[in-house]
């Protein structure tokens, strides 16, 4: 179910009504639960067993944990379970067919050569980001940063909460947990910035993203029929779909969770107007970006040593960031650019001192052909298309001749209006000033002009598959 | 002293403010689809229909009679042949044909109403070819934005009722799920027509450059709405080879054979579909003419159309054994149209059987047992 299909408008409609329509805050996390589950189970109903599994050792490992700890007995066991299970289920699902082919391919190549070794795996939608959330959880629980949940079904909508449950952003308990414990009260929820918010993030992945995904398609599904202009304006269009897809995914998960009277993190912080590429991974999937940090980049040491070794950390988190993404080498790759480039904007940092954001406009662009260019490994379907892209790009030599239509830019009309409307706090103000009667009739408005934007096939969400 | 509240009052006010964003969201919503419909109504026709259209609302000429239909109207009726056959019987007729290659009932209609609303002189009578209320996409159809274009809310409606019904006429007839599958994509095209999804681009480029884009065939090259298959339509060069093959002539006796022994009870016309064009031509004091087209692969049966002759006369041509010159193999240009001499003596025999009609005060119809004989 996505949320950009016509039934998910009906699901969330029964959803928010029945909500709203129960007295008892407990009956309405009940209620919230069964929907998350509805929605889980609406992908395959197979895979309910699964989250339902990890809820379940999540929520006894912490308890026991806790329980350890105040009997002076070693707590590290209880986290080493939910670790292992956590990244078992990630591992199992998820890494299994990349390590089993990359593991034949390096005996292949050593001379001794295997079979077929792959599984018949089906990858379960948004297990990188409940395992993240449940892991997260239970290591702030280790480190004395949160008690254990005692309420089962409240940690269980935390893990399940259907807004945010299959493509993030990734919800620490430490945010959400007190969340279920507070009174949810219908006066106190803000209604309409939270549709203008899903309205916005529909824009951007149903009229943008899907809007310009036929033409990165065609150009990455052939590159070399196409001439250089067109593998740039391809890779531009894909940063522009993967942003707009991913944040237009963030924007209506957040807005349906304000619906029900919970805040969610934000996500994106429009990425592509960084001053360099250390600002946009605190603008990039913020959520993702935050996890790594604090519980793989800090706990590997961080900055705490000299520099090879912070340079180390460093890279290392960027290469396993880069695998969350997929299992798949390129991704790898995508991760170890982007490490690179951090590391070596640290070095340009230390070296130019307060000299080093003299010339912003050359940081941006250095930082935008960082990120265009590490997209091409992230999108392409091998890595002989990616290097004759990247070729393509930078050396204006590509062998194929056609070309895709320079007025497709006008897709992005949209996305400037949006993006506008958003970074510009003045204009958001004179919005809320306007008669809330007068708003609610420019939604209505602004929604019938973005249906007329909205390709007939659905697409499913690009984050669905990470 | 404490005050005590009581939370269904407290309710009532939100709920009636809640109902109020809702209307004004409605408001906003319906409006600005209303005016890009209106700006945008000729979006979902085909080339081939826009330019009937077009020509229709903006000629000169007045005509009074119209053609709608699929295929097999567009290529069997000649309106400068029907008009000198009619005016020989002394109603003086200037037809056009409005027909368009698989055009069905639903369709059809809709063309219908929106020629009435915009024609500045609407016609006078009107022949429509006979089908099924067909709710199955036609496969060439299937989500295309033609097929989107025809589903107002009252054609959807007349059309989720014809998969309430029993689907005789299709081969295999859709299951419970298959008609699901159908109920949805219906209601995808109702809320695609309404409000337009996915036609921004197009109609930024229309306003970018607001010529309308067409395929260029009328008016040159047809004779007011008919088209000559295999003359000036691109399609049909294979269908006619094949016709015309050893192979094809075979398979095209075996099939006329097979229509002289079709069973004529299937039922499960829908009967309130008639009734509604019916009614809605009739208020306007427009004459309508069904007509079932010389074909051997429709197979509209015949269970309900009594119930249909009650109120329209409906005109039936596709019984070989009753009509045997348009399935003679030098009248048709394949199994499912006729060639030009086909369509030059169907006109005249159409022409004569519509002039009795429309000149009898009491409306009959004639009989598929008892084809009208001129």
């Amino acid at each position: 179910m996505l949320f950009t299909e016509p039934r998910f408008l009906a699901f969330f409609a029964l959803a928010f009504a029945v909500h709203w329509g129960l007295r008892s805050d407990v009956w309405r996390k009940r209620w919230l639960l069964v929907c998350s589950y509805v929605f889980y189970g609406a992908w395959d109903w197979r895979f309910l067993f699964l989250i339902l599994g990890s809820t379940v050792i999540d929520y006894v490992a912490a308890r026991r944990l806790e329980r350890a700890r105040d009997g002076g007995r070693p707590t590290r066991p209880w986290l080493v379970l939910s670790l292992v299970a956590n990244l078992g289920i990630l591992g199992f699902f998820k890494y299994c067919n990349f390590f089993a082919t990359s593991g034949a391919a390096l005996l292949s190549w050593l001379g001794l050569p295997v079979g077929d070794v792959t599984l018949q795996i089906v990858l379960p939608v948004g297990i990188s980001f409940f395992t993240f959330q449940t892991m997260s959880y239970s290591i702030d629980v280790y480190r004395g940063h949160l008690r254990a949940e005692r309420n089962f079904w409240d940690f269980a909508l935390f893990v399940g909460f259907f807004p945010q449950l299959v493509a993030g952003p990734i919800v620490r308990a430490i945010d959400f947990l007190p969340q279920l414990a507070q009174s949810k009260r219908w006066r106190a929820v803000r209604f309409q910035p939270a549709l203008w918010l899903f309205l916005i993030g529909f824009i951007k992945k149903a009229c943008i993203a899907d809007g310009i995904a036929p033409t990165v398609d065609a150009v990455y599904g052939d590159p070399a029929a196409y001439n250089a202009a067109s593998m740039w304006i391809a890779t531009a269009f894909y940063a522009i779909q993967i942003y707009c897809d991913f944040s237009g995914y963030s924007d209506m998960a957040i807005a349906c969770a304000r619906l029900f009277g919970y805040e969610l993190r934000l996500n994106f912080n429009h990425p592509y107007f960084a001053r360099d590429i250390t600002d946009f991974w605190r603008r990039w999937h913020i959520s993702l970006s935050g996890w790594l940090r604090d519980y793989l980049y800090i706990p590997l040491g961080g900055n705490r040593g000299s520099r090879l070794f912070t340079h180390r950390n460093l890279m290392l988190t960027m290469l396993l960031g880069g695998l969350w993404h997929g299992a798949g080498w390129n991704f790898v790759v995508w991760g170890a650019l982007h490490g690179t480039a951090l590391v070596l904007h640290k070095e340009w940092m230390r070296w130019r001192g307060a000299n080093a954001a003299r010339v912003p406009f050359l940081s941006q662009l250095s930082m935008l052909a960082v990120v265009l260019t590490a997209w091409i490994f992230f999108r392409a379907t091998s890595f002989s298309d990616a290097f004759l892209i990247v070729r393509g790009c930078w050396t204006w030599n590509a062998p194929g001749t056609e070309a895709v239509d320079p007025r497709l830019a006008l897709l992005l009309l949209p996305l400037a209006l949006a993006h506008a409307m958003a970074a510009w706090p003045t204009a958001l103000r004179h919005l809320q000033r306007v008669p809330a009667p007068v708003a609610t009739l420019g939604l209505g408005a602004l929604t019938a002009m973005a249906l007329l934007f909205v390709p007939i096939a659905d697409r499913p969400f690009i984050y669905f598959q990470f | 002293m404490t005050t005590r509240t009581n939370p269904r009052a407290d309710a009532r006010p939100l709920a009636l403010q809640a109902l109020g964003h809702v209307l004004c969201f409605g408001v906003g919503l319906l409006g600005v689809s209303r005016l890009i419909h209106d700006y945008d109504w000729r979006g979902l026709y085909s080339d081939v229909t826009l330019e009937k259209v077009q020509h229709l609302i903006e000629s000169d000429e007045q005509y009074d009679t119209l053609f709608v239909g699929s295929s097999r109207m567009y290529a069997g009726v000649i309106p400068a042949t029907f008009d000198a056959e009619m005016a020989d019987q002394g109603l003086p007729t200037h037809s056009f044909n409005a027909a368009d290659c698989a055009m069905g009932m639903h369709e059809a209609n809709a063309l219908l109403r929106d020629l009435c609303e915009r024609m500045p002189n609407p016609p006078k009578r009107v022949v429509v070819e006979l089908h099924w209320w067909d709710p199955v996409f036609r496969a060439e159809n299937h989500r295309t934005t033609r097929a989107v274009g025809w589903h107002s809310l009252g054609e959807t409606l007349s059309v989720l009722r014809s998969i309430a019904l029993p689907i005789d006429a299709q081969d295999p007839a859709p299951d419970f799920a298959g008609k699901i599958t159908l109920v949805q994509d219906h209601l995808r095209c109702l809320v695609g027509n309404l409000f337009r999804v996915g036609q921004g681009v197009r109609i930024l480029k229309q306003l970018w450059s607001p010529s309308p884009s067409t395929n260029g065939v009328y008016p040159e090259e047809l004779e007011r709405g008919y088209c000559e298959l295999g003359k000036t339509n691109r399609w049909g060069r294979r269908a006619r080879n094949r016709f015309v093959s050893p192979e094809g002539q075979a398979e095209y006796a075996d099939l006329v054979e097979t229509a002289k022994h079709w069973d004529r009870s299937q039922k499960g016309f829908n009967i309130a579909a008639f009734k509604r064009q019916a009614d809605y031509l009739q208020s306007r004091g427009i004459d309508l003419i069904y007509m079932v087209a010389p074909t051997v692969e429709s197979k509209p049966g015949y269970g309900d159309l009594e119930i249909i002759r009650r109120r329209v006369p409906v005109l039936v041509y596709d019984q070989p054994l009753d009509v045997p010159e348009y399935f003679a193999t030098e009248n048709r240009f394949d199994t499912r149209h006729l060639n030009r001499s086909g369509g030059v003596s169907f006109s005249r025999r159409l022409a004569a059987d519509c002039a009795r009609e429309w000149g009898n005060t009491a409306r009959t119809g004639s009989r598929p047992d008892q084809p009208s004989a001129r």
